[in-house]
């Protein structure tokens, strides 16, 4: 029994086409919320918080951002 | 008439600049691309998260193509999917009632009716597209590692999907204009539809009264190609809820935030 799973270089190139999209779409949210929390004038604590969540949650952090965190001014 | 037209175009700028426009499509699509991703690589998948002990052996289902698109429906978009509808939806009659924006268009002499129904329109046309729209990345992904499909059988499914999706979205409307807390709205809306769905496996007579039973149908009509009974029964029922809900809320505020004005 082996513990983790190494993926080789070229078993990589294999999948790439197929995860890229989803890389791209994460990438999409995550550059927009960011450059819409950027431009915002809020507390540089409140900003850090948001950058946090946006990067680090995956698919939801922005959305949380998106529906939650733009409504406070 | 004229009301209603200025109406949805401050519907279509709104849902511009609030980003719903992008996000609402984006997490659709990566709900589409997932699910045939995470069929076609599970053997992979399972290896990654820790690997079997040596000496099991599973045998994995073969998925066919119409499977992966019917549990497409099934575990994306009718779970995380229909979380995301809500969570976008709970605010749209709740924020603007709060500040103060419902009162100032009703003084604009438009009637309450068409500005519901703007609202109605305008996120019902974001909904339509968003989950078009992943479906879309679906059947790209499906036919690409798995075969080709139907796309006669998968538009009509999906048609019957989306009046599900629309029942949803009504029903968070509603309760936007019952109650003043978004997550409030969200809360108890997510409570319900899910557990309106929880109730369908048990698959009673009263299930053709069930809105969340046309997901089962859709997923049928992917599949077999042939609808469940009482499938015309459902949908009725579910679009006569949908008008009872929007008269319901156009009645609310109407007694509610008239005197107030």
């Amino acid at each position: 029994m082996h513990y983790g799973y190494e993926i080789g270089i070229e078993k990589l190139g294999n999948w790439l086409p197929l995860l890229l999209p989803i890389l791209i779409l994460q990438l999409i949210l995550i550059s927009v919320a960011l450059w819409d929390l950027l431009k915002r004038e809020l507390s540089n604590e409140y900003k850090w918080l948001w950058i946090a969540i946006i990067v680090f949650v995956s698919i939801f952090g922005p959305i949380l951002y998106f529906t939650v965190g733009r409504r406070r001014r | 008439m004229d009301h209603l037209f200025v109406l949805l175009k401050k519907e279509w700028l709104e849902a511009r600049r609030s980003y719903k426009l992008l996000w609402f499509p984006v997490v659709f699509m990566f709900l589409g691309i997932i699910q045939p991703l995470s069929s076609y690589y599970l053997p992979q998948i399972l290896q990654i998260a820790g690997g079997l002990p040596e000496g099991i052996e599973i045998t994995l289902p073969k998925f066919t193509a119409e499977d992966v698109l019917a549990s497409t429906l099934t575990n994306q978009f009718d779970q995380l999917g229909l979380i995301i509808i809500v969570i976008g939806m709970m605010g749209i009659v709740v924020s603007e009632k709060n500040n103060g924006m419902l009162a100032f268009i009703l003084t604009r002499n438009t009637r309450l009716g068409e500005y519901l129904l703007s609202k109605w329109i305008g996120q019902a046309a974001i909904v339509a597209g968003s989950v078009a729209i992943g479906f879309l990345m679906a059947i790209f992904y499906t036919s690409y590692l798995f075969k080709a499909v139907s796309l006669a059988r998968v538009a009509a499914g999906l048609g019957v999907y989306y009046i599900w999706c629309l029942f949803i979205l009504t029903f968070a409307l509603m309760l936007g204009a019952l109650l003043s807390r978004s997550s409030a709205v969200a809360v108890l809306s997510i409570f319900v539809l899910i557990l309106l769905k929880a109730t369908t496996p048990l698959g009673a007579g009263f299930q053709i009264l069930n809105p969340a039973y046309l997901t089962n149908h859709a997923v049928n009509i992917m599949i077999s190609g042939n609808a469940l009974p009482h499938l015309l029964t459902t949908v009725t029922i579910t679009l006569f809820l949908n008008v009872l809900f929007m008269f319901l809320s156009k009645y609310y505020l109407k007694r509610k935030e008239l005197p107030s004005m």
